[in-house]
């Protein structure tokens, strides 16, 4: 069957949507000054992350990152908001010192991705000659439960240490 | 002679338009749906209640759905003092967008699945998740009391009930071996003991698992017994309050396109999707007559768990939250563990 | 489109996006003064991290599981620290009334 015309331009517009999806969520997230936008950034940055991943053909991890960042990870943050509300400060101290404090931070990240940026950008990425597997969920499943079984069964034990704990901090001082 | 459906469309338009068509379809199917499970719901109430119900716009009051309509769209959206104005108007497409996307993964028929993805069931899942934070999103940004409860009852209730439900799932999916929709129905073919839910010698409590899916999903979508998110008697309208016309509209129209996805996607993992019951009569069931027959009884098993979501809700009284919270922690999540554990069992044992 | 190769099949975008996020989030954790704030830009590093990871897994690795199962345990292990995190957040807010970095500095003598 023929191609649809201009196939190859809507991927690439999807694509560009993706990509713009995930910067403008990750800008959201760390530029607001209300702290619940900030989170809706987070998720908004998934999305575009999950329709990324999508491109790198995993549409399994592209779905369990929404499963795990906005149906856990953002519902969990919200809620903390929610019994926290902390909105950020207005900036109390003087104009120079906010100036000089944000010019370093933005230096900092703006070096760390020029640099990483050169790394990536000029180096020949070729793709490997062969491939092992298929990379489908079904190989994702047998490599959990043979080769990477150790690593899974930590990763539960981890989750398990991590809700008990969760809770025993929580609990405390509730009396208060 | 008769080729599938799916192929027909496919070979006179390329699939970015066939795409198109399911997408529009699926969205008039699920207005259409949401404002006529309305009028189900008044007249099914009303029967419950010994009432005649609406009757007064069109026969049998048939026309009320577009009267009310109607009024929401004409209604304006008000924005209450103080509110997150973005977040206020978002949060209600934030709810419908998931419904509408999940519903795309639906095969409706043989081949007749707007995206036939390999990882659906997951898809559902992930998309399913959203909602939490549309309702959570629409109850904080209301800046109302009762408002931010329901939104943590929203919370609670949802990550309760999302347990035993992905439970549930994992083990059907350990059942069929798959996560496509498509494939699980086709498993399911022949008569109704060929279905999930009677598959006993698999699993036993393979009813039992049905029950915990359709408890789940009335919890899931915030319906009667489970209505905490909008506990009318104590919280106004919960986390809806401060919404007016479409604002509401929408919401209400996912509440009604939740319910729809629930009940689609009991009636394929459980139900046969499109299987009949008493087997394949019409012999080739790849012919458009045979995929029609398909969509029929999808379509009426659906609407007999649509039924039964409504006939629930003017049957039983709400439930107090704790209540709520223990019969998923202390009943449902043991049981649905017991159920993953028995049929992984019995499928090493018995059935590789 | 004037570049044989899509834009979707070329990695140093994938890269930059990934190094952009980083940077971000890099941004957010030195600006931000609440805990909360500080949380979610750790999650946006963590993405950056799963990100890089899945171009590798997608361009260079010879097998393309591994790389996926690695971003599932970054996810399972995002999931637990936003527990562990929030509820210490929670159980500050108790004590403190407030979750603001600055207000928090009993131990600064």
């Amino acid at each position: 069957m023929e191609p649809f015309p201009a196939s190859q331009m809507i991927v690439g517009a999807i694509f560009l949507i993706c990509v713009g999806t995930a910067v403008l969520g990750a800008l959201i997230a760390a530029l607001t000054a209300r702290i619940i936008r900030s989170v809706c950034g987070l998720a908004i940055c998934c999305i575009g992350l999950a329709g990324l991943y999508y491109f790198l053909n995993s549409p399994f991890l592209a779905l369990m990152e929404i499963l795990i960042y906005i149906g856990a990870v953002c519902v969990t943050i919200v809620f903390a908001v929610m019994l926290a509300e902390p909105d950020e400060p207005v900036r109390d101290e003087n104009f120079g010192s906010t100036l000089v404090w944000g010019g370093l931070a933005v230096l900092v990240s703006a070096a760390i991705f020029w640099g990483l940026w050169r790394l990536g950008a000029h180096q020949d990425w070729t793709a490997p000659a062969t491939r092992v597997t298929d990379g489908s969920v079904k190989a994702i499943g047998y490599s959990l439960l043979t080769t990477y079984s150790m690593a899974f069964e930590l990763i539960s034990l981890a989750l398990l240490v991590a809700i008990v704990g969760a809770l025993a901090i929580a609990r405390t001082g509730r009396t208060k | 002679m008769f080729q599938s459906l799916n192929h027909l469309i496919s070979a006179w338009w390329p699939e970015p338009l066939r795409l198109i068509l399911f997408l529009v379809g699926i969205m008039s199917f699920v207005g259409l749906n949401a404002a006529y499970l309305v009028w189900v719901e008044r007249k099914g109430a009303a029967r419950f209640q010994r009432r005649p119900g609406p009757t007064e716009v069109g026969w049998a009051g048939l026309l009320q759905p577009i009267a009310d309509a109607a009024k929401l769209m004409s209604k304006q959206l008000i924005l209450p003092a103080g509110v997150d104005a973005t977040l206020f108007r978002v949060a209600p497409l934030l709810m419908m967008s998931p419904v509408l996307m999940s519903l795309a993964v639906i095969p409706w028929g043989r081949n007749l699945a707007a995206c036939n993805l390999n990882v659906g069931l997951l898809m559902i899942f992930a998309f399913g998740s959203i909602n939490v934070m549309a309702i959570m999103l629409g109850g904080w940004s209301s800046r109302n009391k009762y408002a931010i409860i329901s939104a943590a009852r929203v919370v609670s209730q949802n990550v309760a009930y999302e347990i035993p439900m992905l439970l549930v799932v994992i083990t059907m999916i350990m059942v069929t071996g798959t996560m496509n929709l498509s494939e699980i129905v086709i498993q399911q073919s022949g008569a109704f003991w060929h279905w999930n839910i009677f598959r006993v010698w698999i699993n036993p409590l393979m009813p039992v698992t049905f029950l915990i899916f359709f408890t789940c999903m009335l919890a899931e979508t915030n319906r009667a017994p489970f209505d905490m998110a909008e506990a009318e008697s104590e919280l106004v309208a919960g986390a809806y309050t401060e919404y007016s016309g479409m604002g509401f509209g929408v919401f209400f129209m996912a509440e009604y396109a939740n319910i729809l996805l629930g009940c689609a996607l009991a009636t394929v993992l459980f139900l046969g999707g499109w299987q009949s019951p008493i087997g394949n009569l019409l012999g080739d069931s790849q012919s458009i007559v045979g995929v029609l027959f398909g969509v029929f009884w999808f379509f009426v098993k659906m609407y007999f768990l649509v039924f039964s979501v409504v006939w629930i809700r003017w049957t039983f009284p709400r439930t107090q939250f704790y209540r709520l919270l223990n019969l998923s922690w202390k009943i449902l999540i043991p049981i649905s563990l017991v159920t993953l554990i028995l049929s992984s069992a019995m499928i090493k044992l018995f059935h590789q | 489109m004037m570049n044989p190769v899509p834009l979707n099949d070329r990695p140093e975008i994938y890269f930059t996006i990934a190094a952009l996020l980083l940077a971000i989030g890099i941004f957010g954790l030195l600006r931000r003064r609440t805990l909360i704030g500080m949380l979610i830009s750790g999650e946006l590093i963590f993405s950056a991290a799963s990100l890089n990871l899945m171009t590798f897994n997608r361009f260079k690795a010879p097998d393309p599981t591994v790389g996926q199962i690695f971003v599932l345990f970054i996810m399972g292990l995002a999931a637990a620290e936003i527990a562990i995190a929030l509820s210490i957040i929670i159980a500050v807010y108790r004590n403190y009334r407030s979750v603001k970095t600055r207000e928090l500095s009993e131990l600064n003598g």
